[in-house]
């Protein structure tokens, strides 16, 4: 097998709080192939922004840590990689667009003195030649006149124009993965289309792999090539896009797809999965999702069930007893 | 329905995007604008700048040499000739505190720029670091603010031996404490913002961050805690040379002129109320200045 992109295996955050500490990762895996597009999805609170803080090694601010597993980024493994070296990597090879695009410009700086940073640092380029290139990329961004934007500051762009800025900044140093967190969400929903349009041609343009990280289930089915449901800090199911929508194994995966409001059903309620994500420090002791679960039996909730394949597929996996029982069966009468 | 989408198509996807190019006047424009509707620091900036133009053309405006005696007219009320009077040696007071506006804006002016740089330094190291660094400093900081000011000075110009550029030093040190901890607030703040956080995302060193992301948010809270902190900065400056530990008794220093003047005070009391008024005045001055910088410079202050 090919080496991935990306290999990330038994990775762990801990956050440390009032004495103790809990985890808001608790083993995730996944890997992404060069030019392949991941979705990352789950419910606000399920450890997502913390696992892409933790592959880029940014939580230096904050009370968390890694406590376990590896990040293998082309083979080096990131967790283990000196902070000098991750710096070069940072921007470099792997980028990271955020979500608040009105928030993650410098106001006080012109557009192009913060795009051209890091150009000048990762590519050696001298101030002119940088400033260039920053011109150049957000031109391929679809800035209009991107001359004169270069020397404007953030609160004269509208947030649409705030995020192809951001894109272009991750992007301008051709990275080879790029993590984008909840890019579209505090856009509306026109700019929505175009800028994830713009993240699929130059995605295709650039072969590189990306890890998209979003609790919008429409985004995915627009941009992934397969997805990672996480609940509760852990993977619960993985599939190919078609595969989920298709065919979801997992009794959370379904209701996070029932309670997509559909256009052409007239319906009085919007579908919800009932209850919260629990309290990290108050986890049940078997299935994390057990008691939002309709289905939940009596093993769910005395043990934890394994992140299986099912079916027997490659990259078709489901943490429920319930597929588990289904796969023995299955197995039994083949 | 044709019509419909044929309206739909016809725009550029771009074209709601973007925005008019807009005459804004700039933060600095702004700046001015709000600062200039307060009257009161308005008056206080001008009564500054006239100081400061005192200060640099001081020796072409004294009628009298600020130290030639004359014992013709020894402690001389004011009058025609003396404006302010004169003092025990018959030397033209107002001439003195001409000649001495350059030496008191001179010792507290750079006293508190020594100040704001080293405590800005401080500050942003605390703030960024944190851990045992943060620590370190936020407990000598501690330490010095336990001390009452003046006495603090008083201690280290004790130590030093006195003169003017030691009542700098000793006024500088006791100033650094606050530009520290001012500046630290606002670092923890600054170095939570999304923007730190992308720049670190794209691999920018931590002194690149702390140059250019942190220190500009800075600016504001020390350019008002300078003009804040200058008038106690006199204040402290004039109470050390009153207590004989800084200027000498020969220089034109305010609070050199208000020690001598205290031993005639029952007789001649305008040589201590000139130097005085003097002292007050500009005190209130940058005080104003300051308040009238605050209140222009916080943006939570939109009017």
């Amino acid at each position: 097998m090919t080496q991935h992109l990306l290999e990330v295996q038994g990775l762990e955050t801990e956050f440390a709080r009032g004495g103790g500490s809990v985890k808001a990762v608790a083993g995730v895996d996944f890997h992404i192939q060069k030019g392949e597009v991941l979705g990352l999805v789950g419910e606000s609170g399920c450890g997502k922004s913390v696992t892409s803080l933790s592959i880029m090694r940014l939580l230096k601010d904050t009370p968390g840590k890694i406590s376990a597993g590896s990040v293998r980024f082309e083979g080096t493994d990131l967790v283990k990689l000196p902070e000098k070296e991750m710096r070069r990597i940072r921007g470099n090879d792997l980028a990271m667009i955020f979500q608040e695009p009105m928030t993650s410009l410098n106001p006080v700086l012109r557009i192009g003195l913060q795009l051209a940073e890091p150009i000048m640092m990762h590519l050696g380029y001298g101030r002119k030649k940088a400033r260039e290139h920053a011109i150049h990329m957000l031109r391929l961004v679809g800035i209009p006149r991107a001359e004169e934007l270069v020397d404007d500051y953030p609160h004269q762009l509208s947030g649409g124009m705030r995020q192809r800025v951001m894109i272009a900044m991750a992007m301008s140093c051709h990275p080879k993965l790029l993590i984008a967190d909840e890019p579209t969400t505090a856009l509306d929903v026109t700019i929505q289309a175009q800028i994830l349009d713009l993240m699929k041609s130059l995605k295709e343009e650039q072969d590189m792999g990306m890890l998209l990280i979003t609790h919008d289930l429409g985004v995915v089915a627009e941009l992934c090539d397969r997805v990672v449901v996480m609940y509760a800090g852990r993977v619960v199911e993985e599939a190919s896009v078609h595969e989920l929508f298709a065919n979801p194994r997992h009794p959370y995966t379904r209701g996070l797809i029932h309670s997509v409001p559909k256009l052409r059903q007239k319906v009085r309620r919007l579908e919800s999965i009932k209850g919260n994500v629990p309290d990290l420090s108050q986890m049940p002791h078997g299935c994390k999702f057990a008691p939002r679960c309709e289905f939940v039996m009596e093993q769910c909730l005395a043990e934890e069930p394994r992140l299986l394949p099912v079916e027997g597929l490659e990259e078709r996996k489901s943490r429920c007893w319930l597929t588990q029982q289904e796969n023995a069966e299955g197995g039994e009468s083949a | 329905m044709s019509d419909n989408s044929t309206v739909m198509g016809a725009g550029s996807p771009l074209s709601g995007e973007v925005l008019p190019p807009v005459k804004t006047k700039g933060r600095i424009g702004e700046f001015v604008s709000k600062f200039c509707r307060q009257r009161m620091s308005l008056t206080a900036a001008g009564f500054i700048v006239l100081l400061l133009l005192i200060a640099v053309f001081g020796p072409f405006l004294t009628p009298y040499n600020p130290d030639e005696a004359n014992y013709e007219v020894l402690m001389a009320g004011p009058s025609a000739d003396h404006w302010a009077g004169t003092d025990e040696y018959g030397r033209d007071i107002l001439s003195r505190l001409i000649d001495g506006t350059r030496l008191t804006l001179a010792v507290s002016l750079s006293a508190v720029f020594i100040a704001a740089v080293l405590g800005t330094i401080l500050g942003l190291l605390s703030g960024f670091y944190g851990g045992w660094l943060d620590r370190l400093i936020m407990r000598g900081s501690d330490v010095l603010f336990s001390f009452p000011d003046l006495l603090l000075a008083i201690g280290i110009v004790a130590i030093l031996g006195p003169g003017l550029s030691n009542v700098v030093i000793a006024v500088a040190v006791f100033g650094t404490p606050s530009f520290a901890r001012i500046i630290r607030s606002v670092t923890l703040s600054a170095k939570e913002t999304l923007f730190v956080e992308a720049a670190r995302s794209m691999g920018a060193k931590n002194g690149r961050i702390i140059w250019r992301h942190i220190f500009p948010e800075t600016v504001p809270s020390i350019i008002v805690n300078v003009s804040m902190k200058v008038g106690g900065a006199i204040l402290a400056a004039a109470s050390l040379s009153f207590l004989g530990m800084g200027a000498k008794t020969t220089e034109p220093d305010w609070g050199a002129m208000l020690s001598m003047g205290r031993d005639y005070l029952s007789i001649a009391p305008h040589i201590v109320y000139f130097p005085g008024i003097a002292i007050f005045l500009t005190v209130l001055a940058f005080n104003l200045v300051g308040d009238g910088l605050r209140d222009a410079l916080d943006p939570k202050m939109k009017n």
